[in-house]
């Protein structure tokens, strides 16, 4: 795992190092386009919008303070802001079908699992979408961007307790969705 | 309860612990939850463009570097660069010099600007953005913007804030700013109404107005601080339009159309107009400039009188007092620049201008490549190995203190062999690298510096993979041009083994697979070809292939040789040389032999210069596939003139030089008296020029008379009444007093 938090390099990025900040993409781009892109559902607009959070984090970095705010936590509030901003500007918050995931679930963690019971990337798209959006959020963080409980917490400005019952309620709902639609994990 | 417990067993896996390890204490009502936990994590994101994570990336170290910039100029690399070019604008408003290019615009169509603009290489892009320029099919939103339609390498924009920031394909550019371009960079910027300008490498521009509507007066005014930009000025029927090119307080004005502009950083300024006409102003006096003229000043002196111009590509034949070039005779004279060091045999491009007589004066030769006269190259098996020559496949190549020998080569391993033949007829060894059987493979590359990080480094849109090993010259920073040499992973990857500075004579040299053919593209990696281009028979898709080339000054790649080593053709060789002997056939001293399968192109004779394909045999003898004269001096050139007299054998030019038509020629266009036309030559096999086509470019009413005192044909439209508006003649230093009441040069539509 990389250091997702690394204090050096974001202070040296904050210092104007451009070596610094090409570091903070490389560390962050993957697991942040995993997340646009399970939020937005289309893979050039989560592509696009990865590079404008990296130009915003940019503006923003000046007024970054790690005292007050793990980074990570921080980037990823810029993100979840992006995403906000983008569905209010398309109005409708119609589902788009998640594009060509490449997703093969291990059949080795799950024995049962058949062809037909592999979770289509449209299918997770639709349950992600009829579950509730702040569960919904942090299922988001916690299992595509990989936060931990204290970052999703911190990028959500909610406390440890209420994301621990939102992403216990969120899986739930989440399974039950799936379920509803016949498509077993 | 359950939610603290839940958070627990996903710790736990957070932690690297094994899912079955958790789920042996999970309660029933939890197991699926963490079932899907993990199955969440594990489901991959779609595969995403590396074109795409690159150009973000880009993006966002360029706005870092922007930032940089302006806080601390002074440790800034690009101020090393661009100081020049400040300093030089600086001193040439000094010098009160301006240059004013208005382009009311004609001849271009939309129409044809879409279709030109259609040929941009998307579908390159599918295969591999890296060496590939970027391109936007976005057009401008209104008439108050500009798109950058086209980059290739470094380009930056200057925003009102004053500081430089890396620009992309597709963002736009607005009034008060600037965009200038790096070492082997270009870039083409679109306007709302069609109209286009590309930069050059090393090329500044600011755009100070912009008002390109599609319907109405129009208007673009562009600064040129240094460089080269090209501009194609769409058609404005409104008399109020206006195209500038600005570079201080003198002026020249011109009905605009295609034309090519170049301010040096000693300020010396070209225009060359490819269609329709300028008027340029400098020290207080005007000419106009029409298609296939050019003219050449300093700021202080007053524009050369127009000339004709040509330009082309060939080999080096001599050099001197004046040069042979493409079986042209070039003037040099002090002010000729020539880059790069070109040599006799080298292959160079050039630029100039003809003189009454016919002379040619050449303003600028540009070595492309080095000559490929007595080398060799092929792929064996080694054989032997030894300290001063080996033996691949059969055949003897010495190894010197110079040859680069790869490694990790053993006995058995399948390498590639290149070097010179010396006049003993030895094959001395330059290179000897080892071809991988599956698809790593090495490389070497000139290209600007545009990313230093610790793991990549972007070079020339390159991404360079940077390993503990890598040898790295510890005075690079951003922007200089280094050349790179490395491994091409199996993966695509590539690895760079060193990094050094070099001039900005660029080459590349690689082996891969051919990924297509039109265009090509190999491991991934686009080039150009063209005639000159040395191809091996029947590449297909799929083949592996070594390819040599340039890299031309706007960054792109050109092949000047693209040589197969499949399997099959493990043991072909190719080289070029001269003649000694032709029975039995002996080449740069090594023996050829000529069987009945062996073909031989031309009429050799001893002494010539000859390219030989062919086999080496387990016996290291070589037999000929084929064996082709080579044209000496050969290349091609484009040259313009105004016609002073025709008939159906020979056009006579005004400079006195005379055109013979040969039966296979039909001049495209109708030929006139004073009309403007471009011919091309290439040499033949017997290194003569040899006419390849004449048209027709301006007609003599849309011609402009070629010296000062002469009169010009301009569209006066009386306070602005275009239903008024008739063709007139006015002496030249009337022209700048119609224009600015709103004429045009030129006839009425």
């Amino acid at each position: 795992m990389i250091d997702s938090n690394d204090p050096d390099t974001v202070t040296l990025a904050q210092r104007g190092d451009v070596q610094a900040v090409g570091r903070l993409y490389d560390q962050h781009h993957e697991a942040l386009f995993r997340y646009i892109w399970v939020r937005v559902g289309e893979n050039q607009l989560a592509e696009d919008m990865t590079g404008d959070v990296f130009m915003r984090m940019l503006d923003a970095l000046p007024r970054f303070r790690p005292t007050d705010v793990p980074f990570r936590a921080w980037l990823y509030r810029i993100a979840r802001n992006m995403i906000v901003d983008h569905f209010r500007k398309v109005k409708s918050h119609s589902v788009e079908p998640l594009q060509e995931s490449h997703a093969e679930i291990d059949s080795e963690d799950n024995p049962a699992l058949t062809v037909e019971q592999k979770l289509s990337s449209e299918r997770l798209h639709q349950a992600l979408e009829s579950i509730d959006e702040v569960q919904r959020e942090v299922v988001s963080l916690r299992f595509f961007a990989g936060l931990s409980l204290e970052e999703t917490a911190t990028a959500l400005e909610k406390t440890e307790a209420a994301v621990k019952a939102l992403q216990h309620r969120g899986l739930a709902a989440l399974r039950q969705a799936l379920s509803e639609g016949k498509v077993y994990l | 309860m359950n939610d603290d417990l839940l958070q627990g067993y996903l710790a736990r896996l957070e932690s690297g612990e094994p899912l079955e390890s958790v789920l042996a204490g999970v309660p029933a009502e939890l197991v699926e939850l963490v079932r899907m936990a993990v199955t969440l994590r594990g489901i991959s994101s779609p595969l995403r463009a590396a074109a795409s994570v690159n150009n973000n990336r880009r993006r966002l170290v360029a706005a870092a570097k922007g930032g940089k910039t302006m806080s601390d100029p002074s440790h800034s690399p690009k101020r090393r660069i661009w100081g020049a070019a400040f300093l030089a604008g600086a001193a040439g408003l000094a010098l009160l010099f301006l240059f004013i290019v208005v382009g009311v615009g004609v001849l271009l169509s939309r129409k044809s600007l879409s279709e030109s603009l259609a040929q941009s290489p998307n579908e390159v892009l599918l295969w591999n953005p890296m060496v590939n320029p970027q391109v936007s099919v976005l057009d401008a939103p209104n008439s108050k913007m500009a798109v950058l339609r086209e980059t290739r390498g470094l380009v930056e924009i200057q925003t009102g804030a004053g500081s430089w920031r890396g620009i992309s394909a597709g963002e736009m550019v607005s009034t008060g700013e600037g965009v200038r371009t790096g070492p082997l960079s270009s870039a083409t910027l679109a306007f709302f109404d069609g109209s286009i300008v590309s930069l050059g490498s090393g090329t500044e521009i600011q755009v100070s107005k912009i008002d390109a509507r599609q319907e109405g007066a129009r208007v673009i005014q562009i600064v040129q601080v240094i460089g080269e930009t090209d501009h194609v000025v769409v058609h404005s029927d409104d008399p109020g339009s206006l195209y500038e090119v600005i570079a201080a307080t003198s002026f020249g004005r011109a009905q605009g159309t295609a034309f090519h502009v170049s301010v040096s950083s000693t300020q010396t300024i070209n225009f060359m107009v490819t269609e329709g006409a300028v008027a340029v102003t400098n020290a207080g006096e005007t000419i106009v400039v029409s298609a296939g003229q050019t003219t050449l000043f300093d700021t202080e002196e007053p524009p050369l009188p127009p000339a004709s111009y040509f330009n082309g590509e060939g080999e080096v034949a001599m050099i001197g007092e004046f040069w042979y070039v493409a079986g042209q005779t070039l003037l040099i004279d002090p002010t000729t620049v020539i880059e790069g060091d070109p040599q006799i045999g080298d292959w160079v491009t050039f630029e100039g201008r003809s003189m009454p007589g016919g002379v040619r004066v050449a303003d600028r030769i540009t070595l492309v490549h080095r000559s490929v006269t007595n080398t060799f190259s092929f792929a064996g098996t080694v054989e032997t190995l030894g300290d001063t020559e080996w033996v691949v496949s059969g055949k003897t190549v010495a190894i010197d203190a110079q040859t680069i020998v790869d490694a990790q080569i053993g006995e058995t391993d399948l390498v590639e062999v290149s070097g010179i033949i010396t006049a003993e007829g030895v094959f001395l060894a330059r290179d000897i690298r080892l071809v991988s059987e599956s698809s790593g493979s090495t490389f070497t590359f000139t290209g600007v510096v545009e990313s230093m990080e610790p793991v990549v480094w972007v070079i020339s849109d390159l991404s360079i993979v940077i390993v503990g090993s890598t040898v790295i010259d510890p005075e690079i920073v951003m922007n200089d041009v280094v050349q790179v040499t490395g491994q091409i992973l199996a993966d695509g990857t590539w690895q760079a083994e060193t990094i050094e500075k070099v001039g900005e004579t660029g080459t590349f040299d690689f082996a891969g697979v051919v990924v297509s053919t039109e265009p090509w593209n190999v491991s991934g990696v686009p080039f150009d070809v063209d005639d000159n281009s040395q191809i091996d028979d029947g590449i297909q898709t799929g083949n592996r292939v070594r390819v040599q080339g340039t890299v031309l000054p706007d960054g792109s790649w050109l092949a000047v040789s693209i040589m197969q080593y499949d399997e099959g053709q493990r043991h072909a060789i190719h080289f070029s040389a001269r003649v000694e002997s032709i029975d039995p056939w002996i080449i740069g001293g090594t023996e050829v032999t000529a069987d009945n399968g062996t073909q031989i192109i031309g009429e050799i004779q001893v002494g010539d210069l000859v390219a030989v394909k062919g086999n080496l045999l387990p016996d290291g003898t070589i037999v000929a596939n084929k064996i082709s004269l080579v044209a000496e001096a050969s290349g091609c050139m484009l040259a313009t003139g105004t016609v002073a007299g025709f008939d159906g054998t020979a056009i006579t030019l005004d400079d006195g030089r005379v055109i013979t038509l040969t039966p296979s020629i039909s001049v495209k266009g109708t030929l006139e008296l004073n009309a403007a036309i471009v011919f091309e030559t290439c040499t033949g096999e017997d290194s003569q020029p040899i006419l390849v086509s004449v048209s027709v470019i301006g007609q003599p009413d849309t011609q402009m008379p070629a010296a000062n005192g002469s009169k010009v044909v301009i569209c006066h439209i009386p306070s602005g009444d275009l239903s008024k508006a008739h063709t007139i003649s006015v002496g030249v230093d009337a022209v700048e007093s119609h224009l600015a009441h709103g004429d045009t040069i030129g006839p009425c539509p």
